[in-house]
């Protein structure tokens, strides 16, 4: 380091006087810290705010001319790809962006600018301020993908302790009372999903989501999505999550996660032009991937909500995915009937199955991770090998006019739903084993309780079935 | 339990003949405000007959299919395109309402329609541009379109099937089948006539439904104009005068097509009607409508363009110098009589139409044909038909002999209607169906194929019935290696539409019930082809005559006939179209008439108020020869003859059909001067294959080609006059008979000695002159 060794030999009054300043600057620094949270923020964009402040304390040696580490600060683009250690500013998060820390240590040997004046307060909040709101570039731009509500992901999943927890401790307990909005008639139930934990069932409403006991149909608790429709729901595996995707059509798309037992919201990702198609979490809980209808599946990280992975292979909207349960495949489907598996940790390609003529509605995976079942608008159900992607049994007229839900139970059984009003119950052989049906209305959505007891559908007049199975 | 939306929900009783009472009410009021409307007169405003939204909530197919439709939803580079646009796909102008249903409502649940946040609607959102929407903004939500479908969708934008469910309601509403259907639509006036320009006037668009009822769809329909520097109507049936002339406006809605006519006069002052002679029915009409016009016919055509005009268009050349003579010299004032009786007495005649009519069918020969065109197929058809016309077979007969027949190909001539009109390797019943409905009916049926046709009356039932005629005809081998047998195959199934997927057995155009006589469909075809009351046939047939004596149809292109393509004068078409029933179809005794009237007669010279007219046949209008015309003529004048590959010395252009010694490689002119001047590849049926614009290449060809250059003096007429040594005078007025067909101007003349004078060497002199008047434009064209 040999631009910081001359300054070692500053006398030890000046260290003093350091010291001060530091300790007066950390104070400060916790203040704004503290305050900048709950004062009103006013937007702030790299355009018109933090370009200047960049350019010029920074420009000399982080320019267009001379970059140094690899890194250039004149331009939106390089901000934000950072040096050659890596990325120095994480959208939402202040605290773990490099930038930061380099403009504000007190460490003088390692802060920026290594000469002349450092930032003043002022810019050093503005630059805090515009990491924490999103690093948007201009008033035009939504903010980038941000971190919310720190949530943990499930570390003890793996030591499968999780199975230890007791089904009693995975049910709703006093939720905040919210009032269902209104609306002219009955919301559609778009998404449906049983904890395969604990006798718990989601089904989607206008703005909210609903929770129901099974056996009873009682709602037990509603939690908010003020996103608009949830289209999707899932438990995670360890039933102590739900994950809701939607939106409003063409105008919004994210997901959330929250959490079971107490309601409360844990994280949100997704800024997207269109309401989510298809969305899971994965087993670790680290990720959720989502379905567009730009085509492309998107993987969020829930520690930082930022992107991590883009799979752009899919050439019409992203109807269906899952992740499988141990957290080793991914499959994606589209509204034109193709499905990719693809490597759950590093996003790579691994099969395509091909059977569906029209759009997927639906991809599940069995308890084991062996078998993932597709459905479709074809009529048809496949129950496919993950191993090599082989079509195990293929149900080609399994519902009259298209399928539109199929999920596993527990045990392998199956359960279906289509376009002619049947409900479906079928072995873990493909053989169907029961049937229901409702009148005058589709049911949209199917799941089957964690106990196996029950088969539960909604419909597109928004009212919940259920069918006692022992 | 949600109600149909024909009930009312606050008070139960059947509120359906109320409803239809309402529009009907609505109707009476406008037709009283039409009838009290002047044709000078401002435009008039009702509000368009619609349901009280307590008492009826909006059916899918009768409020909502139509709204889809005036905003241009269902349009062709929208929605209704094949694969529709942007994953939303709708039937093309709404052929297939149960679809377009499932696909709005039902495809992806509660995103196109938000039955419980109905505003929310995507449908709405996208329509009133409130989210990104490439069609654009179609209409805002003061509009009636919007409020009729957020009408629909708050009241859960339900189906119409849901109607058949009380047998109460169908007893009273007259019909088994449920909601009522558009049984046709009209225009409130079917002529309007402006006095000037800058005026206008409203039409109202009618709709009459399958249970009688009318309703008023002025707000609903699409309109559009068939010449807009006449006339233009805009889109609430505002119909304005732009410009003298006639045309016709058109509105649409449901599958229908509805026109009217609209003439705008040119001032009265300075017009005076010439009250020409009128020679047969053919004059009364035309002078009627041209009197009706402010237009007067030019003054008849002298006796030498008489006598060239109909020459060439009776047998295909242009005449001789006896010919010229025997006429000038005849001083009775039948001439023109007796000439026309004369030519069509010729073999000749018969001939030409005989080719025509083989060019029309495309009769191809080649010895490897992998379909069934060989040579000797060719050769028995060409000579069947030629021999139909030597004999004047009734124009019916001769269809219907093609029609219905089987066999041989090489053997039997006719039924190689079968294997000429289509060459393909195998029979292809949807192109036999387009290809013969177009020859012989004039109507592109064809466009039924995917969607009920836009312009016309056709849907596509009636296509699929008409495919199926065809659908049993199969080829096997014959005695011959490359013979072929056409047959009728009794075990065939008939065609099927696709939208809802059950077969359409044969079902003859207009005719609302299927061929009941078991076994081969087409002797029904073949007997109503030939029907006297077959106007469709009748009329296609009087209009491609027509068309080719005067250069121009009745109706516009010929072999597309439809609600949108009228006849420029309909009393006329319909005039010819009796006549030649009359005549029993004998085509010497209607060609006979059309050829005496005054109107065929008619000089090219415009008058000043005919100068733009190209419509309604008041002067003659400038043709240019068609390629085999044109090549026989300059082989007639110069006497110097032009062999054809693949045919004997002598033969003349006219007959000329491409005959390969290899395979028959697709359509192809045969000659280089064939294809310079634009002589039909028979490519397609289309009439447009005989191509008449002029061309640079055509110029060139005549400046520098060798078809004219090798005949200004190669043992032809030009050497033969030298030889006889006649002065100068002499040869010039021969050579001006023989090429333009008169005798040359004073001024002409005199220049031309001038030039003999100065000359040293006269042959070549000669050699220009010939040269400059077979590339003048009196020779290239009939005029």
């Amino acid at each position: 380091m040999p631009i910081s060794m001359p300054r070692l030999t500053y006398p030890h009054t000046y260290w003093v006087a350091w010291a001060i300043a530091w300790l007066g600057l950390f104070l400060w620094s916790q203040e704004t810290f503290a305050a900048q949270s709950d004062e009103p923020k006013e937007s702030l964009h790299y355009e018109d705010s933090i370009a200047g402040i960049l350019k010029s304390k920074c420009g000399v040696c982080h320019g267009d001319g001379k970059q140094e580490a690899g890194l250039s600060l004149t331009s939106y683009a390089g901000v934000i790809q950072g040096s050659g250690g890596g990325k120095i500013v994480v959208a939402g998060q202040s605290q773990q962006s490099k930038l930061m820390e380099v403009i504000t240590t007190e460490d003088d040997s390692l802060r920026m600018p290594p000469d002349g004046d450092p930032l003043t307060k002022e810019q050093v909040k503005e630059i805090q301020q515009w990491i924490d709101q999103g690093l948007r570039e201009n008033a035009g731009s939504s903010a980038a993908q941000m971190r919310t509500l720190g949530f943990v992901p499930n570390a003890k999943l793996s030591s499968g302790s999780e199975d230890s927890i007791p089904a009693e401790q995975l049910l709703p307990k006093n939720y905040p009372t919210i009032e269902a909005i209104k609306t002219s008639r009955p919301f559609p139930i778009l998404g449906l999903a049983a904890s395969p934990k604990a006798p718990v069932v989601a089904a989607s409403q206008y703005g909210s989501i609903a929770l129901f006991d099974p056996k009873n149909l009682q709602s037990i608790g509603i939690v908010p999505f003020a996103e608009g429709e949830p289209l999707v729901l899932s438990f995670s595996r360890s039933g102590r999550l739900l994950l809701a995707a939607g939106g409003k059509p063409v105008r919004q798309g994210s997901a959330a996660l929250y959490d079971v037992v107490t309601g409360k919201r844990l994280a949100s990702v997704g800024d997207e032009p269109d309401t989510l198609q298809s969305a899971d979490l994965s087993p670790d809980e680290r990720f959720i991937a989502v379905g567009c209808t730009s085509r492309l599946v998107k993987i969020f990280s829930t520690e930082t909500g930022g992107v991590t992975t883009t799979i752009d292979k899919h050439t019409d909207w992203v109807t269906a995915l899952a992740y499988s349960p141990d957290g080793k495949m991914l499959a994606t489907a589209d509204r034109i009937g193709n499905i990719y598996l693809w490597d759950g940790e590093s996003g790579g390609a691994l099969l395509s199955l091909s059977a569906h003529k029209k759009s997927v509605r639906s991809l599940h995976w069995r308890s084991d991770s062996r078998v993932v079942v597709s459905c479709g608008e074809d009529g048809m159900i496949v129950w496919w090998d993950a191993k090599d992607g082989w079509p195990t049994i293929q149900k080609t007229d399994a519902h009259g006019h298209g399928v539109l839900d199929a999920k596993f139970g527990t045990q392998g059984e199956l359960a279906t739903c289509g376009r002619d009003r049947l409900i479906k119950l079928w072995s873990a052989e493909g053989t169907e084993l029961k049937r229901f049906s409702i009148d005058s209305s589709l049911p949209l959505r199917v799941s089957l309780t964690a106990d196996g007891e029950w088969i539960v559908a909604g419909d597109s007049s928004g009212r919940l079935h259920h069918w006692p199975l022992k | 339990m949600m109600y149909p939306w024909y009930l009312s929900t606050l008070c139960k009783r059947n509120t359906l003949l109320e409803w239809f009472g309402i529009r009907l009410l609505s109707f009476s009021l406008c037709a009283v405000i039409i009838a009290t409307t002047t044709a000078t007169g401002q435009e008039s405003k009702t509000e368009p007959a619609k349901a009280d939204p307590v008492v009826a909530p909006p059916s899918f197919r009768l409020d909502i299919m139509p709204v889809l439709f005036r905003a241009g939803c269902n349009s062709g580079p929208c929605h209704g395109s094949a694969r529709g646009k942007d994953g939303y796909m709708l039937s093309l102008f709404g052929y297939d309402p149960a679809g377009d249903y499932r696909r709005t409502v039902e495809e992806i649940p509660n995103r196109r329609i938000n039955i419980a946040v109905p505003s929310e609607s995507l449908l709405l959102l996208k329509a009133t541009a409130s989210v990104p929407h490439t069609g654009g903004k179609l209409f805002d939500t003061e509009s009636e379109l919007y409020r009729v479908l957020l009408r629909w969708i708050e009241a859960g934008a339900p189906d119409d099937q849901q109607m058949n469910a009380t047998t109460e309601i169908s007893a009273a509403n007259n019909s088994s089948k449920g909601i009522p259907e558009v049984q046709g639509i009209a225009f409130s006036q079917d002529t309007i006539v402006f006095d000037s320009d800058s005026q206008k006037i409203g039409l109202r668009l009618l709709a009459n439904y399958s249970d009688g009822s009318v309703r008023d769809v002025t707000s609903l329909g699409r309109y559009f104009s068939n010449n807009p520097a006449v006339s233009q109507i805009d889109n609430d049936g505002i119909v304005n005068a732009k410009g003298p002339g006639d045309t016709n406006v058109f509105g649409r809605f449901s599958r229908f097509t509805v026109g009217a006519e609209v003439i705008v006069l040119p001032p009265a002052e300075g017009f005076l009607w010439p009250n020409p002679p009128v020679n047969n029915y053919i004059d009364k009409l035309v002078f009627d409508r041209l009197e009706k016009l402010r237009v007067a016919p030019s003054e008849l055509c002298d006796d030498d363009t008489f006598l060239r005009r109909v020459t060439l268009d009776l047998i295909g050349r242009a005449p001789t110098e006896a010919e010229f003579h025997q006429f000038a010299n005849d001083t009775t004032s039948s001439k023109r009589e007796k000439l026309i009786d004369r030519l069509l007495e010729l073999d000749d005649f018969a001939d030409y139409q005989a080719a025509l009519w083989a060019e029309q069918l495309r009769v191809i020969g080649g010895n490897y044909s992998t379909g069934a065109t060989v040579i000797k197929a060719a050769d028995r058809f060409a000579n069947w038909i030629r021999d139909q016309f030597r004999k004047n077979r009734p124009l019916n007969e001769f269809v219907a002999e093609m029609t219905a027949a089987s066999g041989p190909n090489i053997a039997n001539g006719p039924v190689n209607l079968y294997t000429m009109l289509v060459h393909k390797p195998q029979v292809d019943p949807k192109m036999l169906a387009a290809d013969y409905s177009q020859v012989f009916l004039g109507v592109q049926i064809q466009c039924a194929e995917c969607h009920n046709h836009p312009f016309d009356r056709w849907n596509m039932d009636d296509y699929y019935g008409f495919v199926s005629f065809f659908t049993g005809i199969k080829r096997k081998p014959g005695v011959e290696p490359r013979e072929k047998r056409i047959y009728w195959d009794t075990k065939s199934s008939p065609a099927v539409n696709p939208v809802d997927g059950r077969p359409r057995p044969a079902k003859l155009l207009g005719v609302s019930s299927a061929v009941q006589e078991p076994g081969d469909p087409r002797r029904a075809l073949a007997q109503w082809i030939s029907n006297p009351n077959n106007d469709l046939f009748a009329k296609n047939i009087a209009n491609r005559i027509w068309a080719h004596l005067m250069g121009r149809g009745v109706i516009e292109p010929i072999d597309d006939i439809r609600v949108s393509n009228p006849p420029t004068n309909a009393k006329l078409l319909n005039g010819l179209s009796a006549r030649l029933v009359e005549l029993k179809f004998d085509l010497r005794s209607f060609v006979r008439e059309i050829c005496n009237s005054r109107v065929y007669q008619l000089s090219s010279e415009p008058t000043d108020s005919n100068e733009s007219d190209t419509r309604q046949f008041s002067h003659a209008k400038l043709r240019r020869l068609r390629a085999d015309v044109l090549l026989d003529s300059i082989v007639t004048v110069t006497g110097v003859p032009r062999n054809l590959p693949e045919w004997p010395a002598g033969t003349r252009a006219v007959l000329y059909y491409p005959r390969v010694s290899g395979d028959t490689e697709g359509p192809h002119p045969g000659d280089p001067f064939f294809e310079t001047f634009g002589r039909s590849t028979r490519g397609t049926v289309c009439a447009c294959e005989t191509k008449r614009d002029p061309t640079l290449s055509q110029t060139m060809h005549l400046v520098v080609g060798d078809t004219i250059r090798d005949r200004l003096n190669v043992g032809g007429r030009l050497q033969k006059l030298m030889d006889e040594h006649r002065p100068a005078d002499q040869i010039i007025e021969q050579l001006f008979i023989r090429v333009l067909s008169r005798r040359p101007s004073e001024n002409e003349l005199n220049g031309m000695l001038q030039w003999v004078k100065e000359s040293s060497n006269t042959l070549d002199v000669y050699e220009d002159i010939l040269w400059g008047m077979l590339n003048s434009t009196e020779f290239l064209f009939n005029h």
